[in-house]
């Protein structure tokens, strides 16, 4: 009677195993979206594609950017949804999709805030007289910066490394060398970017550096003076 | 009871024409929690290449925002109509991509092949069209970096765009060439009569990675093409 009752058992945990699915695989039902999604969907792509052709012909100014990546984001969104399947999916993989741009928007975003905010501190260092003993006798301006990333043979390449300072020939000696700020460019023009955009030299007032490949500093050097 | 177990169990049952044989690994409870953990391997996979471009276009607004004049010079020398025609083309291969995957779902391998093939030359259409663009690029100097030789420039450092744009639709470009094998492998199997409704996720996975492509190209495309002053 025992080991009968034993046995039913055993069949029993059997069958519940069965049916616990690797045994009989549960079908997967794919969710087939209807044919006129995807048409409009990709109608609405090339409408898109066509609108942000169409307005790279016209100057909106600092607006261009935004427009574009608008545009791009909505076209993104669309292929994610429907192409992609997400609309319909399980909510996991949004969230998965949705972190990696969350992620990539700090990535980008506080590295676009270091580099467009660079020189915004050394602009206090850079205002601190070089010579204490002299305190008015230079000024930041007098730092050379050293144009690194200027293509070979270019005419704004200096000579010397990287950074490095012409002596001058006056009696002050500089026991401080003014930091060279690497780009600044709080405005958008090249030649508000300190570094890259064309060699700068010493202001014309300080002593003539050993000059050779020095050129006279554009006048619309950014002032690092508030 | 115990051998029919071990057949049903089997990992190997070799898929017959429709698609409706294929065995669900013993790790997994359900044919479709097999199917979504394929699907969310497939999505991680796409984050970490989402990561990847990433880096780049980050490096592209360092860049742009260091030599702005450069770039906004630069991007005129960019043919927008021969990226507009490189855009549609990609699109319309995401289309037949999602059109695929959908004949996939319900079955229809000749479809299925049909539609595969359709996007394959449309992959190859893109990559033609690039080629031209190189090419012409090539020809007139505008190459990245110290390579860069071309005359006539106001600006000091067209060749950062042209090193940012070269190296950004040159990765690109090889995520179409890899796409392209993956797409032909997708092509062979359904031919063999691998797929059907029952199991599409390898189709389904191409599927999402080749969308990737075409997003990183929808973003890529008005940013260095576009997107002037």
């Amino acid at each position: 009677m025992s080991s009968a009752e034993h046995s039913h058992s055993d069949a029993g945990h059997g069958d519940a195993h069965a049916g616990h699915g690797h045994h009989r695989p549960s079908k997967h039902v794919p969710h087939v979206l209807p044919l006129k999604t995807y048409f409009i969907c990709w109608g609405a792509l090339m409408v898109l594609t066509a609108i942000t052709v169409g307005a790279s012909y016209v100057d909106f100014g600092a607006a261009n950017l935004i427009i574009a990546v608008v545009i791009a984001t909505i076209k993104a969104s669309t292929v994610a949804l429907i192409f992609m399947h997400l609309l319909y999916d399980e909510k996991f993989n949004a969230i998965i999709i949705a972190s990696s741009i969350i992620f990539l928007g700090i990535f980008v975003g506080f590295t676009m805030s270091d580099t467009e905010g660079r020189g915004l501190g050394e602009k206090i260092q850079g205002e601190r007289p070089q010579n204490i003993s002299q305190p008015f006798e230079r000024t930041h301006h007098d730092q050379v910066l050293v144009d690194t990333w200027a293509p070979k043979g270019s005419t704004s390449a200096m000579t010397g490394p990287p950074g490095v300072i012409p002596p001058k020939p006056s009696a002050s000696v500089d026991p401080v060398p003014v930091p060279v700020p690497v780009p600044a460019s709080a405005a958008p023009s090249d030649s508000a970017a300190p570094a890259p955009e064309g060699s700068v030299a010493p202001a014309p007032s300080a002593s003539a550096a050993p000059s050779g490949s020095v050129k006279p500093a554009p006048s619309t050097k950014p002032d690092k003076n508030p | 009871m115990g051998a029919a177990a071990h057949d049903d169990h089997g990992h190997d049952i070799p898929a017959t024409g429709d698609g409706t044989q294929f065995s669900v690994a013993h790790h997994f409870d359900t044919a479709d929690q097999q199917f979504n953990s394929n699907k969310m391997g497939i999505w991680l996979f796409l984050v970490t290449e989402i990561l990847f471009f990433g880096g780049l276009f980050c490096a592209f607004f360092i860049f742009r925002s260091w030599y702005y004049d450069s770039f906004v010079e630069a991007h005129h020398h960019l043919d927008r109509i021969m990226g507009g025609i490189n855009t549609l083309v990609l699109i319309g291969s995401s289309l037949t991509m999602a059109l695929a995957v959908r004949a996939a779902q319900q079955g229809k391998r000749q479809l299925v092949v049909l539609l595969l093939a359709i996007t394959i030359l449309c992959a190859f259409g893109f990559l033609a069209i690039k080629y031209l663009e190189y090419t012409h690029k090539f020809h007139d100097g505008l190459l990245p970096g110290k390579y860069f030789h071309a005359t006539g420039f106001k600006s000091q450092h067209p060749g950062m765009f042209f090193a940012v744009y070269f190296m950004m639709t040159g990765i690109h470009g090889l995520h179409v060439v890899i796409g392209i094998g993956l797409i032909t492998w997708i092509l062979l199997r359904a031919q063999n009569g691998e797929f059907g409704p029952r199991y599409y996720a390898p189709v389904e996975g191409v599927g999402l990675y080749w969308h990737l492509v075409d997003l990183v190209w929808i973003y890529l495309f008005p940013l260095l093409y576009l997107v002037g002053g």
